[in-house]
């Protein structure tokens, strides 16, 4: 049987070139080719479209961006808020499954919509990528920068910058025509999406990941037709997939720092006293924001995701291969899982 | 029929027409605002994109139908007479119907379950709610659906005929010939 | 049934449902539908055709259309843009075809505003047309050079579809939109070569104008202040980076109606004449652009694209005459689908070909996006010509538009030889 999937950024993103072919391979391997994976990077569902399409059946696996459907997924949309704990993607996005695959009311957001999910991935941390230096919060006042997620909007007004939203596809060329003087992204979009062209300086202020792309999030329909070995080799080829994509998001934003005519700025004190003063304020306010999207208890459920984080900080090793974290993964959270259960 | 048609054509192109001059004006005052006060006028790109422009591409529908001006190909028909240019302007009609019926109510229900959600974006550091803009196609393509219902009726009545010219091309055209 | 033949099935009832007068956006929606129906169910169908004109028309991006549409419109019926073509033709009626290649060049000059070229032929159709037909001229030629004229629009930087290439092949956007500078420069001149040859041949359909003096020509020159103000306007503010290339349409039509508003040259009945235009050209163009995404889907879901791109592999050819079935296929593709749905699905199978046969990503980059404006002006899906046809519908007919393509078809097929030629020189 052949899986229809959607990665849905294009045929140059990551998912489409290194995790989507990686968890095809995994699949037939672990099910000695009874199952395979056929991913359409683009053309069949585009990402504002992803929810309804894996619950009609539309694809049969792709990825779910979780806040493009914050009404459908208050509880799952959980970590996205609280971005700013943890350290490297690859502890992040392995708390981030773990706390959703074991969060009962994030799974019943997905039965809902007809969706099951299998993990999600993490950006490497977000920096300010700007045309004029920044090298203290004095520089960023009056400063246009595009943000994409509500918290790096926040960021950028508690600096006295001005935060604009504005679709990736006028990214480029905002940034070269002036109207914005520099975007909040993580480096390895200077290789990713060519913004080594228009940029010339990284500011590192480390803010936070971007790990609300649920990399693995499956069909019910397609769920339903497989046997529980079936779903267990789906979730373990899904953790490979996962897990050499951050490594290869890694790997990219090192890259980054070859790019000729960018200068990298490590961050001086009144920018790193302006973030912890952030992170101080929004982690104080993350369960009333959260409590207002419909979140119960939302309190205990910040403190559990923490508890994963720093679980999952003492778990992840210096130089482990992408192998090892995806078997560390799986058994570590899948494995626990009844997969006849779960997803219904 | 006609004093309906007539209304829904009023209405379409004055809503439509609303559209238009808000969309113009809020992306207008965006820019000024951006450059002269620092802040843009709040959710533009999410106003323009989820309700103006979902109201500018459909909203018109069915006055384009009214106005005969969607587009088709007369080249291999231009010739038909009698019943068999007949038989040509039921299929164009029915295939629309049958395509524009089962989308009214899709899109109807669509529009159901995301007022039932409360579907929003998050903008900046501000909600803004989104489920509204759903019902703007159900209302649209219910519209073409009356006018091409109408349509099938004016042809088996003989009221409506389907001409190689568009009627208004006689009363429109300032200059007679062409070529 | 294999989704493949489904696939080649949908494109044939297309055909037939477009030869039988059923409305091309919706020929193109009931296609796709029974398609997808056909490949994945019921219910993928009906999600797509409830979920998929909501998605595909809820875009930032392409409110610059009905706000270009709208800047066209105003400028022609408070007479902002007679002085314009009336300037043009003073200063060109040395030339054969002059208002023609005076279109062409107005064209391009609005193709460094906007970066789609349905945005670009809505403009400078609505304002060059009325002008050509007015001086006699054939209307095949006139509503041809607006409709190809377009397609400069998605060369010269602005472009989207460059900024989209660049990003799904990891290239230099600087060096394409250099390229695209290039070769949107290349199409203008061979399309004045292209006009040039149909008065050669046809003199009759390019009358020539009544040649001027001196000083009429400054006296014509100095009333177009309006016109040159509104395009100063609105391409200063687009450098000198006031606002964006799609925010740059609501403000060319705000100063459109400024200007006729100042001028005291826009009536109420004008004002409502052009809100109208504007209101049925978006009602016809968006369903059609509606049903051609639909359409990609199900190309996508079908796997043609897959196929074809397997086959090519198979044939083991040497790169040109790869870059030749390349060729083809984007202009077949270009026939149904619009460039951008075709780029995403054709990307993923011709770069690593291309990256084998040591192909230069940027010029292949620049090929794909002429070939995809090429797809704009052919039968029986041309976008660009749908637009000027929505414009000048009350005196031309399709066909006669697609007959009037044909000599710049010929003009970018030459170009494309020349491309080839000196692929090895950039
Ligand atoms: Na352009
Ligand atoms: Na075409």
């Amino acid at each position: 049987d052949t899986i229809r999937a959607t990665s849905g950024f294009g045929p140059a993103h990551v998912l489409a070139t290194v995790v989507y072919p990686e968890i095809g391979t995994r699949l037939e391997d672990f099910t000695e080719g009874a199952w395979d994976l056929q991913d359409t990077p683009s053309g069949l569902v585009a990402p504002n479209e992803m929810s309804s399409g894996l619950r009609d059946g539309v694809t049969e696996m792709g990825t779910l961006l979780m806040p493009y459907f914050p009404a459908e997924f208050p509880d799952a949309a959980l970590p996205s808020e609280l971005s700013i704990v943890g350290s490297g993607n690859l502890v992040i996005s392995s708390a981030v499954t773990e706390y959703i695959a074991t969060c009962p009311d994030c799974l019943a957001e997905f039965a809902r919509n007809g969706q099951v999910y299998l993990g999600t991935d993490a950006t490497p941390p977000y920096n300010l990528l700007t045309t004029e230096p920044v090298r203290s919060v004095e520089d960023v006042k009056g400063m246009r920068i595009r943000t994409g997620a509500p918290l790096y909007a926040g960021f950028v007004e508690a600096m006295g910058g001005e935060p604009t939203q504005l679709p990736s596809s006028e990214l480029f060329e905002s940034l070269s025509q002036g109207v914005i003087a520099g975007t909040f992204s993580a480096n390895h979009e200077i290789i990713a999406n060519r913004l080594g062209d228009v940029i010339n300086y990284v500011t590192e202020v480390e803010e936070g990941v971007f790990n609300g792309a649920a990399a693995g999030t499956v069909s019910g329909i397609l769920w339903m037709r497989m046997s529980p070995e079936d779903r267990a080799a789906l979730a373990r080829a899904t953790q490979y997939g996962i897990a050499k994509g951050l490594v290869g998001f890694v790997e990219d934003a090192a890259k980054a720092r070859e790019v000729e005519g960018i200068e990298f700025i490590e961050m001086d004190e009144s920018l790193a006293a302006a973030k912890e003063a952030y992170n101080e304020e929004r982690l104080a306010a993350a369960a009333g924001i959260l409590t207002e999207r419909g979140v119960e208890d939302a309190q205990a459920k910040i403190d559990r995701y923490i508890a994963l984080v720093d679980k999952w900080e003492g778990l992840i090793t210096e130089g482990m291969t992408y192998e090892a974290l995806a078997e560390l993964r799986y058994d570590e959270i899948f494995a626990k899982i009844d997969l006849g259960a779960y997803g219904s | 029929m006609r004093f309906i048609e007539t209304w829904i054509g009023r209405i379409s192109a004055a809503l439509a027409s609303l559209v238009l001059l808000a969309m113009m004006l809020q992306i207008v005052v965006d820019v000024f605002m951006r450059s002269f006060l620092g802040a843009g006028f709040p959710a533009t790109a999410d106003l323009v994109s989820r309700y103006y422009m979902v109201a500018i591409s459909f909203l018109p529908l069915a006055l384009t139908e009214l106005h005969r001006r969607h587009i088709e190909a007369t080249i291999f028909t231009d010739r038909l007479r009698g019943r068999a240019r007949q038989a040509v302007g039921y299929l164009g009609f029915a295939v629309a119907l049958a395509v524009f019926v089962p989308m009214t109510w899709g899109t109807a229900r669509e529009a159901l379950t995301q007022t039932a959600r409360g579907a929003y974006v998050e903008v900046g550091t501000t909600v803004f709610p989104t489920w509204p803009s759903y019902w703007i196609l159900p209302l649209s393509f219910g519209l073409i659906c009356v006018v091409l219902a109408f349509r099938l009726i004016g042809l088996a009545t003989g009221r409506f005929e389907l001409s190689a010219h568009d009627p208004l091309e006689d009363l429109q055209s300032d200059a007679g010939e062409t070529h | 049934m294999d989704p493949i033949t489904i696939g080649l099935l949908a494109l044939v009832a297309l055909l037939v449902l477009i030869g039988l007068r059923v409305p091309i956006g919706v020929s193109l929606i009931a296609v796709s539908v029974l398609g997808i129906w056909g490949i994945a169910g019921l219910r993928p169908a009906m999600s797509m055709l409830s979920t998929i004109p909501y998605s595909g028309s809820a875009s930032w991006t392409l409110s610059s259309i009905p706000m270009f549409l709208l800047m066209g419109y105003i400028a022609y019926h408070s007479g902002l843009t007679r002085g314009l073509f009336e300037a043009a033709r003073v200063w060109w009626s040395w030339l054969p075809g002059g208002l023609a290649i005076a279109s062409l060049a107005g064209a391009s000059g609005f193709a460094a505003v906007s970066g789609s070229s349905v945005a670009c032929s809505a403009a400078i159709g609505r304002i060059a047309i009325p002008e050509m037909k007015r001086n006699n001229y054939d209307l095949r030629i006139a509503t041809g050079s607006v409709a190809a004229g377009g397609t400069i629009g998605a060369l010269i930087p602005p472009s989207i579809l460059l900024i989209l290439f660049g990003i799904q092949s990891n290239s230099s956007i600087h060096a394409l939109f250099l390229g695209g500078l290039i070769i949107g420069l290349a199409s203008l001149g061979f399309y004045i070569l292209a006009v040039l040859f149909v008065w050669w041949r046809k003199p009759e359909r390019l009358p020539r104008v009544e040649p001027y003096t001196m000083g009429d020509r400054w006296k014509i020159t100095l009333e177009i202040w309006p016109v040159l103000l509104l395009i100063l306007a609105v391409l200063g503010g687009l450098f000198a980076g006031i606002f964006t290339a799609t925010e740059a349409g609501a403000f060319g039509a705000f100063m459109a109606l400024a200007l006729g508003l100042l001028r005291r040259s826009l009536s109420w009945s004008d004002f409502r004449e052009s809100l109208v235009d504007t209101i049925l050209a978006s009602g016809a163009l968006f369903i059609i652009a509606i049903g051609a995404g639909l359409f990609t889907r199900l190309v996508a879901m079908s796997g043609l694209s897959r196929e074809v791109g397997m086959l090519v592999e198979s044939m083991g050819l040497g790169t040109t005459g790869l870059l030749l079935i390349i060729i083809l296929i984007y202009l077949a593709l270009g026939m149904f689908l619009e460039p951008i749905g075709a780029l995403l699905l054709t990307l993923p199978l011709f770069l690593p070909l291309m990256a084998a046969h040591g192909v230069d990503k940027i010029w292949f980059g620049i090929l794909v996006a002429k070939l995809l404006e090429i797809g704009m002006i052919t039968p029986p899906v041309g976008l660009n010509v749908f637009v000027i046809h929505s414009v000048a519908r009350d005196y031309v007919k399709l066909e006669q538009i697609f007959a009037g393509i044909l000599p710049f078809l010929a003009a970018d097929l030459a170009l494309i030889v020349m491309m080839l030629l000196t692929r090895g020189l950039f």
